[in-house]
């Protein structure tokens, strides 16, 4: 091919300016020097605490598509905290009382934001842990700094099985269960039925959705549960009527939907209505909740919903008398954007309790010793809007200290819990 | 009595600008600044600012397709995210860092060809739409290619390291191996943009059909120019990369191009100062505003372009040199000290 | 069996897209420029009309008001900031309107909050049968409104002194000022008609996708690609574009395993992209005339 003569002039150019400027840049290169270690605190005490104060930090999507739920986990989040203070403070194990001060930024769920975030809050705001950062991409581009930097990178906000992998990253640890442990909770739930049942898939087309259809095939090994088909969407599709119609023609008993948009939660079902497909549908627990899914997509005159959780949802009626539940409705009066999502919220409110739990037995003002105490949470008290049957355990080094799915159904007012295989 | 002596000065102030010395003394004062600065600076702001010299580069690129060729483009991501996938893959494959630079170049010259030449025909706003077709299909692609792109979980790597015998630390190092390759692309720039092509292209945008009759090859130099503005991509993904240490699927937002395009009117068209300042808008605005009011930082943002356009609708750079000339003009029209500099441009073009 | 459903799904998705792309349709006819913040004007009053509904307003009054409003909201738009930056620029109109539809979102986050909201349909969701094919009394609504717009938009461009005056200016503005159209008053007009069409589209499109700050955001991408695969000023070009679309993306996604329902998200671009290439003025658009 010949050089058209605009290119051979933009080449030459560039070649004879090259050296000039690559000579420039090493010199200015070796002239410099270093700056040294990065001070840290005073002998014995880490960034971030101080005898009466113990300052944690987030990066969450305040704006953007996802500000709904970034909004609504930092306001449950700073219902608790602000609970915690008003009683003076959280009480750690080195026997000191300190406030918490919760330190949030904007990332607009880009994670090149997440990542100057976290520098802000760790080496500008000097917090002593980052607490529950939003989503597979802004987490996992925090997560190797937070495991350099040796900064607690504590129950993320997002379900993936890396973030509780403490082998690779022993600073980084999950709250939820797995998109996968809920996959298989349906799977075997379906399994327990005894009988062929027919199961369609509508998944996102990530690890999310990946996660989902993982478990639910673990869940459904050796049984006479089969996946018929499988159809995925993009976070930016505006319907997924087209893949409901797709699979509709399968005509399978079950619809798995692995959606975690609300908008095409609420679209998706209705379509299937409209094509006179009725299966019985399993809603991943993310997008299930009464008021934000349900009541606003008119979804609560149907019988066939299923979606397996592990908190006491606020606005179930069954739980309105639960003193746990109670309580997380009152502290958040003052933090109506809890509202906003309330799945989002009620889980950012246990990972708030649990935060606190962990700053209980933290034994001396140093981030090592968090982790230490992260490590060892145990017990049913730590979080009072888990569902009953759900644990939280800290102790397994490959899991996200939340354990359990209990499958429920919608009964037209509740998620009613069910017992596998019952039917 | 004043008044002469703030001509003196004004004067004074502006023949030594206009003298070639106190501009290279002037340029390596500035450089000096730049160099030293991450000696002192939080790796916090060592980050921001290698993010801004990172867009700055890539909208160097876009200038010189939409500011000087006068095609606007909304594609410029997804150069930007080949760029940064070319780095992550490299990265996280061991190789030495100038292979995947290599890499990135030459996939974004590539890519950039190929899109180009079809592209090219199409005049106004459909070459813009068209290349919005790149960003968007960008994002499902990556998923789709997760052996080589790492998926929706993506690529976080360890990027360049500083060397022991350096005693820097890495965010100090990867800012100065930004701020210098940075330098060079800007210098190459310049240089391109100095001389023929440069003047062609301001044909081309001011009257294509004038172009043609003296002889302009005008697709070919379209060409040329939507392939540095690739190329110039592709590096500033690649720089990104090396400070941020991630890319994903989430890193790509489909309003990413539409920002950098913002960016860069915002700086000013036609300006390499244009280009920083675009750059350090997008990165450092809503940081600040974040601080202010946590949660409104779009609002913030979107608030604080309309006002600049409406202020300073040549860009901040063009706002800037006004302010420059302002300054070194007397009160009074006596001397026409300062020639506006967008004529001096032409003149030195 | 599940091909006509998958044409008559397309055809819904496609009305959504058709909805915005006839609102910018009418603000590059009027003005000559494209309109990014034209998904975000909707959006704010759909939000209007969503609000007046939750105060007991009965939902035909909301949208009516909500559409008034739009009208108002265009013409002043255009009046205090489009005007200022009248003959700069193309690139820096179309950043003008990118500041324009991140500062709407800015707004309608603040007072309304980023969470789903219901908003009650003009139309009932009841299921209708062709054949084996399903789809809702809403869907024929909306391609009936839709329809409509389109012939008063093409009555009021061919047949009306108004529409010729719109047409002119936005063709030459110089020259219709030369002779005595008032230009100022004409692209508010055509802002107000685009903010007409948009406020009816976004109260169209909401009860389907559900109502949030952020609906329009990906369907602006594929407005725009309707918009000028129709060549960017007909409202029919851009209807029609728009259903091509949703019925190609449907069609490949499900029948091309290569393509498969996550990619299908390319196909509508790449149809532009190539028929673009054939015929740059668009299906339906005037071939442009190079004048020196």
């Amino acid at each position: 091919m010949f050089l058209p003569t605009p290119w051979s002039d933009a080449l030459r150019l560039f070649t004879r300016n090259l050296a000039l400027a690559a000579g420039t840049a090493s010199l200015l290169l070796l002239a410099a020097c270093g700056r040294g270690s990065d001070a840290t605190g005073s002998a014995g005490t880490d960034p971030g605490i101080t005898d009466t104060t113990v300052k944690i930090g987030t990066s969450q999507p305040l704006s953007g598509p996802l500000a709904a739920i970034g909004e609504a986990t930092v306001a449950a989040a700073q219902a608790y905290f602000a609970h915690v203070n008003a009683q003076g403070g959280v009480k750690m194990a080195d026997g000191k009382t300190r406030k918490i001060e919760y330190l949030y930024y904007d990332d607009a769920y880009d994670p090149a934001k997440s990542v100057q975030n976290y520098q802000r809050l760790v080496h500008q705001d000097e917090v002593f842990a980052v607490f529950h950062p939003l989503g597979t991409g802004p987490n996992q581009a925090i997560m190797a700094r937070a495991n350099a930097d040796k900064v607690p990178h504590l129950f993320t906000h997002a379900g993936g099985a890396q973030f509780s992998d403490r082998a690779k990253n022993p600073w980084t640890i999950g709250w939820g269960p797995t998109p996968d442990s809920e996959g298989e909770a349906y799977g075997k739930y379906l399994a327990a039925q005894n009988k062929p049942i027919t199961v369609a898939v509508l998944r996102q087309n990530d690890d999310l959705g990946q996660g989902y259809l993982n478990g639910l095939e673990q869940g459904i090994a050796g049984s006479q549960v089969e996946i018929v088909k499988i159809a995925t969407y993009g976070r930016t599709d505006s319907t997924v009527d087209s893949q409901i119609s797709s699979l509709a023609g399968t005509k399978a008993d079950v619809l798995f939907m692995a959606v975690v948009l609300p908008p095409l939660m609420i679209s998706g079902i209705k379509h299937a209505g409209t094509l006179g497909w009725s299966p019985d549908i399993y809603m991943a627990n993310n997008t299930s909740d009464i008021t934000g899914v349900l009541k606003v997509g008119k979804l609560t005159d149907l019988r066939t919903l299923y979606s397996a959780s592990f908190i006491k949802a606020a606005d179930d009626p069954q739980w309105k008398d639960d003193p746990g539940v109670a309580q997380y409705l009152d502290r958040i009066k003052s933090f109506p954007k809890a509202l906003g999502n309330l799945v989002n919220g009620e889980i950012a409110y246990g990972e708030a309790q649990t935060m606190v739990a962990a700053l209980q037995q933290t034994k001396a003002p140093t981030r090592q010793a968090l982790m230490d105490a992260v490590h060892s949470l145990k017990g049913d008290s730590i979080s009072d809007v888990l569902l009953p049957g759900v644990t939280l355990d800290s102790t397994d080094p490959t899991a996200p200290p939340v354990h359990g799915h209990v499958v429920q159904h919608f009964d037209g007012e509740s998620w009613v819990a069910r017992e596998g295989g019952d039917e | 009595m004043t008044r002469v002596a703030q001509e003196g000065w004004r004067g004074g102030l502006a023949k030594l600008t206009a003298r070639r010395t106190t501009r290279w003394v002037l340029g390596a004062v500035a450089a000096a600044v730049l160099v030293a600065i991450p000696f002192n600076a939080s790796p916090y702001t060592n980050l921001q600012l290698a993010l801004v010299i990172a867009l700055a580069v890539s909208l160097r690129g876009m200038d010189v397709l939409t500011g000087h060729a006068g095609q606007v483009t909304l594609g410029q991501s997804a150069f930007f995210g080949i760029g940064a996938y070319s780095g992550g893959y490299g990265f996280a494959h061991g190789w030495p860092a100038p292979l995947s630079f290599l890499l990135a170049v030459v996939l974004c010259v590539i890519a950039g060809v190929i899109v180009a030449i079809p592209a090219v025909r199409l005049r106004g706003f459909a070459f813009g739409v068209i290349t919005l077709a790149l960003p968007v299909v960008m994002a499902p692609l990556a998923i789709r290619l997760d052996w080589l792109t790492g998926g929706p979980v993506g690529l976080a790597v360890t990027t360049v390291q500083a060397p022991a015998w350096s005693g820097l630390a890495d965010d100090q190092w990867q800012y100065l191996l930004v701020l210098a390759v940075g330098a060079v692309m800007f210098l190459l720039a310049h240089n391109l943009l100095a001389g023929r092509v440069g003047r062609a292209l301001t044909l081309i945008r001011t009257s294509e059909i004038a172009a043609s009759s003296v002889g302009i090859p005008v697709q070919r130099y379209k060409v040329l120019a939507f392939t540095v503005a690739a190329a110039y991509g592709g590096v500033g993904g690649w720089l990104y990369l090396t400070a941020v240490h991630y890319i994903g699927v989430d890193s790509l937002a489909l309003t990413l191009s539409i920002s950098m395009l913002v960016a860069l009117v915002v700086g000013g068209v036609r300006s390499p100062l244009g280009c920083v300042i675009g750059a350090a808008f997008y990165i450092l605005v809503p940081n600040i505003t974040d601080k202010a009011t946590p949660g409104r930082s779009a609002l913030f943002f979107g608030v604080a372009l309309l006002i600049v356009l409406f202020v300073v609708p040549s860009g901040l750079s063009g706002a800037l040199r006004a302010g420059w000339s302002r300054l070194l003009a007397s009160p009074r029209p006596a001397t026409p000290a300062a020639a506006p500099p967008s004529a001096e441009q032409h003149a030195s073009a | 069996m599940n091909i006509v459903q998958q044409v008559i799904d397309g055809m819904t998705t496609g009305s959504i897209y058709a909805a915005l792309a006839l609102a910018l349709v009418l603000v590059y006819r009027s003005t000559g420029m494209i309109n990014f913040a034209q998904g975000q004007m909707a959006v704010l009053s759909t939000y209007l009309a969503w609000a007046m509904s939750q105060t007991g307003v009965p939902i035909v009054l909301a949208v009516v008001l909500a559409v008034v409003i739009a009208i108002v909201m265009g013409a002043v738009i255009e009046r205090l900031l489009i005007r200022r930056f009248e003959g700069r620029e193309h690139l820096t109109m179309i950043i003008v309107t990118v500041g324009l539809m991140t500062t709407i979102n800015g707004v309608v986050i603040w007072i309304w909050g980023a969470d789903l909201k219901t908003i009650a349909s003009l139309f009932p969701s009841d299921a209708l049968g062709l054949g084996s094919a399903r789809f809702t009394v809403h869907d024929v609504g909306t391609v009936a409104v839709l329809v409509s717009v389109i012939v008063v938009m093409q009555v009021l461009f061919q047949r009306t002194r108004l529409g010729l005056a719109l047409r002119a200016v936005a063709d030459n503005p110089q020259s219709s000022a030369l002779s005595g159209l008032p230009i100022g008053v004409l692209l508010m007009t055509g802002w107000a008609l685009a903010g007409a069409v948009g406020s009816l589209g976004g109260v169209l499109i909401a009860p389907k996708i559900s109502l949030q700050p952020g609906m329009l955001d990906s369907v602006l991408i594929y407005a725009v690609a309707a918009a000028i695969l129709g060549g960017l000023d007909s409202p029919i070009g851009a209807v029609v574009a728009a259903w091509v679309l949703g019925v190609v993306q449907n069609l490949a996604g499900t029948y091309i395993p290569l393509v498969g329902t996550d990619l299908q998200i390319a196909v509508p671009l790449v149809i532009m992209a190539v028929v673009l290439l054939i015929r740059p003025q668009g299906l339906f658009g005037r071939r442009e005339v190079m004048r020196v």
